[in-house]
């Protein structure tokens, strides 16, 4: 029998509450932010678009913790560093996937009410969507960044049980690379005219992004196999 | 499905700092063993790597004939249960749903009966428990795993004497409805030794003694009698270790007794009894003082 199926259960136990809490009171706070935009500033803008970073940061700090928290007890039960690495791996791809769709459905609701109220949802950042409609570029760009946070955070918790204190703290700016690379690969944060992927066809670096992720998982998989359990100080 | 466990050479290096060295020793399945050693002789380490708690960093484990390390198909099969406790910090409840969730024979109804018997406060959260009450979970986590091969290392520190006289009765009874392989690490030697078919003992990674109970004990002998006589038997003997009560005198001598020396005892109204495990276990790993 996999042991696989069971961690993923195991998985969903633990984060399910906290998940559907933090999706929740997010979509309450950008609900809220949206009403005093309209209330007292201008709807110029996409007020949904903010909830991109949190969600990102979110998954990255459950990234972190899920090794720190899940990883002794769940070997210590008899899962082996394999299967906890490919529960992690599916994990991602759900939590993505879960994002961007998180995301999409966000920024229907906001057409709707904008078109309800005379707003406009223009961006004001680089977006790898020019408008709020390219549904499909919208899932495509959360659910990988989402993705790289995850397993950049999933990096940083394998460093420390690995390497312990100071090896896992010098491996936290290597850990990062999943997301620069993913952010790189779609074109995002601030302009640069120079960047060398600023030409890249749309395809090119969803495929370079996920590849990063990819690559990201990988390396995780590699530096579990030594992890050993240690002995906690009572 | 059984599990017997052949260790060849194990070796096992922390740095500079060798915990297992060149270790072998052959156990055969469906026994309750005792694993005695020092602080530091290398019993936790012995232990994780059975368990594939960590990989050893030279020799050969074979767990029913196959490396337990990265092996789903054994280490599932396989229970450590130790005293820093290997648990998620949730809830009792919610630990005893993650074993069940991935133990292959757990027994849900019998954990029930076990915290019962233990008085587990369920809706606690482990880190609020008090230490013996954190051992008692870490048993109840053992016992109803009923792992082919379970493993306890100083589960039972800081239960209190009714606990772990529950622990001890539960172990017996569950291995004898469900014979399975029991490794038992302990200090209390002579509270688990009536557990121990078999005892190990290991001293700075070197396996020093590996027998029967019994037969262990017979390595010595205990000469319990007046004062003056047992003085007088054991003068040409190597007395291991010695206690009085009163004008009585109970002195441990190293090596069994010849019949004639046997004969002898009897006639000078000594009584002769098996070794005490702990006086063995002391004289053999060096810690007693003649």
């Amino acid at each position: 029998m996999s042991t696989v199926a069971p961690v993923l259960r195991t998985f969903a136990s633990f984060g399910r509450v906290s998940l559907l809490g933090f999706a929740a009171i997010l979509t309450g706070l950008v609900g809220v932010v949206g009403l005093a935009t309209h209330r007292w500033g201008e709807l110029d803008h996409s007020v949904w678009v903010i909830a991109g970073l949190p969600v990102s940061i979110y998954l990255f700090v459950l990234g972190i913790l899920a090794p720190a928290t899940l990883l002794m007890p769940l070997v210590a039960h008899g899962v082996t560093r394999r299967a906890f690495a490919v529960a992690s791996g599916v994990a991602t791809l759900v939590l993505g996937a879960g994002a961007g769709l998180y995301m999409v459905v966000g920024f229907l609701a906001e057409r709707a009410a904008y078109a309800a109220v005379g707003g406009s949802a223009a961006l004001q950042e680089p977006h790898l969507f020019d408008t709020t409609g390219q549904l499909h570029l919208v899932f495509a760009e959360y659910s990988l960044l989402a993705a790289a946070y995850l397993v950049a955070g999933w990096l940083i918790g394998i460093g420390y049980q690995r390497f312990g204190w100071l090896g896992g703290t010098i491996g936290v700016l290597p850990a990062l690379l999943p997301f620069a690379a993913v952010e790189f690969a779609l074109g995002l944060g601030p302009p640069e005219p120079s960047r060398p992927t600023a030409d890249l066809p749309v395809g090119a670096g969803l495929l370079l992004a996920m590849v990063a992720v990819g690559i990201g998982l990988l390396a995780g998989r590699w530096l579990l196999h030594g992890v050993p359990v240690r002995a906690k100080k009572s | 499905m059984n599990l017997p466990v052949q260790v060849e050479d194990l070796t096992l290096r922390y740095g500079a700092t060798t915990a297992l060295d060149r270790l072998s020793l052959t156990l055969t399945a469906g026994k309750i063993y005792g694993l005695l050693g020092r602080n530091g002789s290398g019993k936790t380490s012995l232990l994780s790597v059975l368990a594939a708690f960590r990989r050893a960093s030279g020799g050969a484990v074979r767990i029913g004939g196959e490396d337990p390390y990265e092996n789903p198909r054994i280490t599932r099969q396989i229970c450590l249960i130790r005293e820093s406790g290997d648990v998620v910090a949730e809830r009792c409840h919610r630990v005893l749903a993650f074993a069940r969730r991935l133990r292959p024979h757990w027994d849900q109804a019998y954990a029930e009966r076990l915290v019962e018997r233990f008085g587990l406060p369920l809706r606690k959260q482990v880190g609020r428990l008090s230490r013996g009450q954190r051992s008692a979970l870490g048993c109840v986590l053992g016992l109803a795993s009923r792992a082919p091969l379970t493993m306890f290392d100083e589960s039972h520190l800081g239960m209190d004497a009714p606990s772990r006289y529950i622990f001890y009765e539960e172990l017996l009874r569950d291995y004898a409805a469900h014979p399975r392989t029991i490794i038992v690490s302990t200090h209390l030697i002579e509270e688990f030794g009536p557990l121990f078919e078999e005892v190990l003992i290991i001293d700075q990674g070197r396996l020093l003694a590996h027998d029967e109970t019994d037969a262990l004990r017979t390595r010595g002998a205990a000469i319990v009698g007046p004062d003056a006589a047992v003085d007088r038997f054991t003068s040409d003997l190597t007395v291991v270790t010695e206690r009085r009560l009163g004008g009585t005198r109970s002195a441990t001598v190293d090596g069994p007794l010849t019949p004639a020396q046997r004969r002898r005892a009897e006639a000078e109204g000594l009584q002769v009894e098996p070794v005490p495990l702990q006086d063995l276990f002391v004289h053999l790993t060096n810690g007693g003082t003649e």
